[in-house]
């Protein structure tokens, strides 16, 4: 687990790539971006979002998107990737990989619509390589 | 970006690690596993899945090669090349960017808690086996 260290780790720069990809999510997912094409193709409706508890959705959104990013920090320290290109790629193979990936995955399985597949691995995957740029930047 | 390199992978390692990873997802969505839990959760069939078992399997694998792949320049590069550190770094991507991710998805698209936990986990599983394989061929 020697790859597993902190030290390098620009806290700032993780900071500040969480704002960023929490905010492209929050645009991304609103009306002006592609809410209304999620939300049909994810067949949720006004009424449940409404009855939806958006505290725990929210803290959750917060938690992951913090842990993801510092981790992208750390394997981004290990690597040697130190540029905001080296960034960029780093975060768009992660999201392609290890989310876009996972969406395939388990909403293939479960027959949900290629497009909460398509809709959803993309957010991941920008949001990730916007957080690898900002990161490499630092 | 010196730390991409193709040249690194091991390619009888990806395919062992994809075949294992495989048979992780087989034997946990095996109605005898948690395949019965999941498809009521899932609100799937099974019968459903059956008559398209053989392309969401060839899905399956595709997505399970890539990400052996992608597990296999990282951890060459980290120098993860153990067994156990393998398996602790697949454990830990798994965590991170399957389940904590995967909830943050399953909260906004309002799946049961339990579905995302039986994805998430059996990610994390399946991941540590492709680490763990790779450790050994590395």
């Amino acid at each position: 687990m020697d790859w597993l260290s902190l030290e390098g780790v620009n806290w700032l720069g993780v900071g500040l790539a969480f704002l960023a990809s929490f905010a492209f999510g929050w645009w991304y997912y609103s009306p002006a971006g592609v809410w209304k094409s999620w939300q049909k193709a994810a067949g949720i409706t006004r009424e449940q979002m409404e009855g939806a508890s958006m505290g725990v959705s929210f803290a959750g959104t917060i938690i992951a998107n913090v842990l993801g990013v510092i981790l992208l920090a750390i394997l981004m320290v290990q690597l040697g990737a130190e540029s905001w290109l080296d960034g960029l790629v780093l975060g768009a193979i992660i999201g392609l990989v290890y989310r876009a990936g996972a969406h395939a995955l388990h909403n293939g399985f479960a027959i949900r619509s290629p497009k909460v597949t398509l809709l959803d691995g993309l957010h991941d995957t920008v949001a990730l390589a916007l957080a690898g740029v900002i990161l490499g930047l630092f | 970006m010196g730390w991409f390199d193709l040249a690194e992978v091991e390619w009888v390692g990806v395919a062992v690690a994809t075949l294992a990873a495989f048979l992780v997802g087989f034997l946990w969505y095996h109605p005898r596993g948690l395949g019965t839990l999941w498809s009521r959760l899932a609100g799937v069939d099974l019968a459903d899945l059956r008559g398209s078992a053989a392309s969401r399997s060839v899905m399956a694998v595709a997505v399970l090669a890539v990400t052996a792949v992608a597990m296999c320049v990282l951890q060459a590069e980290l120098l993860v090349v153990s067994i156990v550190g393998g398996l602790m770094f697949g454990a830990f991507l798994g965590l991170v960017w399957r389940l904590a991710w995967g909830f943050l998805h399953g909260e906004y698209e309002q799946r049961p808690f339990a579905l995302t936990l039986i994805d998430g986990a059996h990610d994390v599983v399946a991941l540590a086996v492709i680490g763990a394989v790779l450790g050994a061929f590395l």
